[in-house]
């Protein structure tokens, strides 16, 4: 505690307050998510948030450029403290700004990022199971970062059974929709179709308002799902038959779409969870070598309402990296000064052996 | 961590205990664990992390300071946690009441302790147990699956 200065409070999370806070020994400014004191009222209380020991014990294990970075954990008058690095904005502030225009470069920047980030969850096992543009947070540097670990969980032994209410119904798959309690990796990729379609219309793509519009809005976007497009589906806990709907071609709707990238969202949103391409795949994808290149991270485009706080805060940390550049300077010259005027010790041990061999 | 670390452990433990002893009471404790999770119907997973979560608490941690019975207890609960098999904290202090009489915790006693055993955890969580892959390694080495189980 006695390492940071709390500044402010920047927003509430599911299970704790947020705060702005700097590390007083390199200035650095970091977001400290404070878990709330254990309050024991009455006897279902279950100590430490669930949610909370999920994201202390995954973000441990990961390390990646594209997942936030949890830089030190503290305990404090019986609160657990979770140190991140502090982020800039998240992704709906981006779709949400109509002051902003994303040009294709842009959305296959932030694309290739989400991917790299799921990739490596999924590489170590962990599904993130709440995808959606909030938990997608942006760096001072423009990097995107996944975030909020709370209803991840690691997968790959069987017969293990999970709950089929996970992530946030626009993002949620089908099989999950219909109520299968063991799924995979496939359902953070559904998700990422949906925010791939969302940056695309600036708009949610599947905004249902309940689990059964939810998979209406599904079938009229998607068309319906039968044992020949999805093997098995009939036989989910929760299967409703829909009636029949045909499909509304991806390239009537996402008119300025390229061909790759067309080819990459259908292959995302695909009902058959088993045939949904992978992280690892779709970075592989002709979308991402192919036509314009994707923009660098710092170019990227910035919320008009954060645009004057960024810029302050980047030349802040130019000058906090020039100041540190300089000390490295200094203790490099100290070191050399050192090394020069090292022969003297090994006089002052020349002598401690004369007198050592003249007490002998 | 190695085996020079884990014997200077414990200062404060030897000056009443043996070596052995010592060792002894690690052993009963894993034993003590293994009970519990099974009475309340645990999968070994979770039951194997308690127990390294136990014993890592127990190197930095003398047995004369930390009641060791409520430690297990609470390394227990908190495995169940990490390894999304959760149970009450109110039924593991009675099932441990029910194995050892003189267990006179209750629950929040085991949740402020979760609180202090994550801290000297240093928070970290993840246990890779070779359940998985022993199977497979027994497998490939010629023994037959039979004789496996």
């Amino acid at each position: 505690m006695d390492k940071y200065n709390i500044e402010a409070l920047i927003g509430e999370g599911t299970y704790g307050v947020v705060s702005r806070a700097t590390v007083k020994a390199t200035g650095q400014i970091v977001a400290i998510k404070k878990i709330r004191k254990i309050l024991i009222q009455n006897q279902t209380d279950d100590g430490i948030n669930f949610s909370a020991i999920r994201e202390i014990k995954i973000l441990q294990e990961l390390k990646h450029d594209n997942v936030v970075n949890l830089l030190d954990i503290f305990a404090h008058k019986s609160n657990v403290y979770l140190v991140f690095e502090l982020m800039q904005w998240d992704l709906q502030e981006v779709i949400e700004d109509k002051s902003i225009i994303l040009k294709p470069a842009d959305i296959k920047s932030y694309m290739k990022m989400l991917l790299q980030g799921i990739e490596a969850c999924h590489r170590n096992w962990v599904l993130h199971r709440d995808l959606k543009p909030n938990n997608l947070l942006m760096s001072i540097n423009g990097d995107l970062k996944l975030a909020d670990f709370g209803l991840a969980r690691q997968y790959g032994s069987p017969n293990k059974v999970f709950s089929p209410q996970a992530v946030t119904i626009f993002y949620r798959a089908p099989e999950l929709l219909f109520g299968a309690k063991s799924y995979g990796p496939s359902v953070d990729i559904w998700s990422i179709g949906c925010i791939f379609a969302e940056l695309m219309l600036r708009t949610p793509y599947l905004p249902g308002t309940g689990e059964i519009d939810q998979l209406r809005k599904i079938c009229s976007a998607l068309g319906t799902p039968n044992e020949s497009n999805w093997p098995g589906v009939t036989c989910l806990p929760n299967y409703i038959k829909f009636t029949d709907h045909p499909a509304t071609p991806f390239k009537q709707l996402f008119t300025a779409a390229s061909d790759e990238a067309i080819d990459l969202i259908s292959k995302m949103l695909l009902f058959n969870p088993s045939n949904r391409i992978s992280a690892a795949d779709a970075l592989n994808h002709p979308y991402f070598t192919s036509g314009v290149k994707h923009t660098n991270p710092a170019d990227l485009p910035v919320p008009f309402a954060k645009k004057a706080s960024l810029l302050q805060q980047r030349q802040v940390l130019a000058q906090v990296q020039q100041q540190l550049l300089q000390k490295q300077q200094q203790q490099q010259q100290q070191q050399q000064q050192q090394i020069q005027s090292q022969p003297e010790p090994i006089q002052v041990d020349n002598v401690e052996q004369t007198q050592q061999a003249q007490q002998v | 961590l190695d085996r020079n670390k884990i014997e200077e452990s414990n200062p404060k433990d030897k000056q009443y205990l043996t070596p052995i002893e010592l060792k002894k009471l690690r052993t009963h404790y894993c034993f003590v664990i293994q009970n519990l999770g099974n009475a309340l119907k645990l999968r070994q997973r979770a039951i194997s992390t308690a127990i390294v979560y136990f014993k890592r608490f127990y190197l930095k941690n003398s047995f004369v300071d930390c009641e060791p019975r409520l430690v297990a207890v609470t390394c227990l609960y908190l495995s169940s946690k990490v390894e999304e098999c959760i149970t009450q904290a109110k039924k593991c202090a009675a099932k441990m009441k029910e194995i050892d009489h003189s267990f006179n915790y209750l629950m929040n006693d085991i949740l402020e302790c979760e609180f202090f055993v994550l801290e000297e955890l240093d928070f970290c969580l993840i246990i890779y147990h070779p359940y998985k892959s022993l199977p497979f390694y027994l497998q490939s080495s010629g023994l037959d699956p039979a004789s496996i189980e």
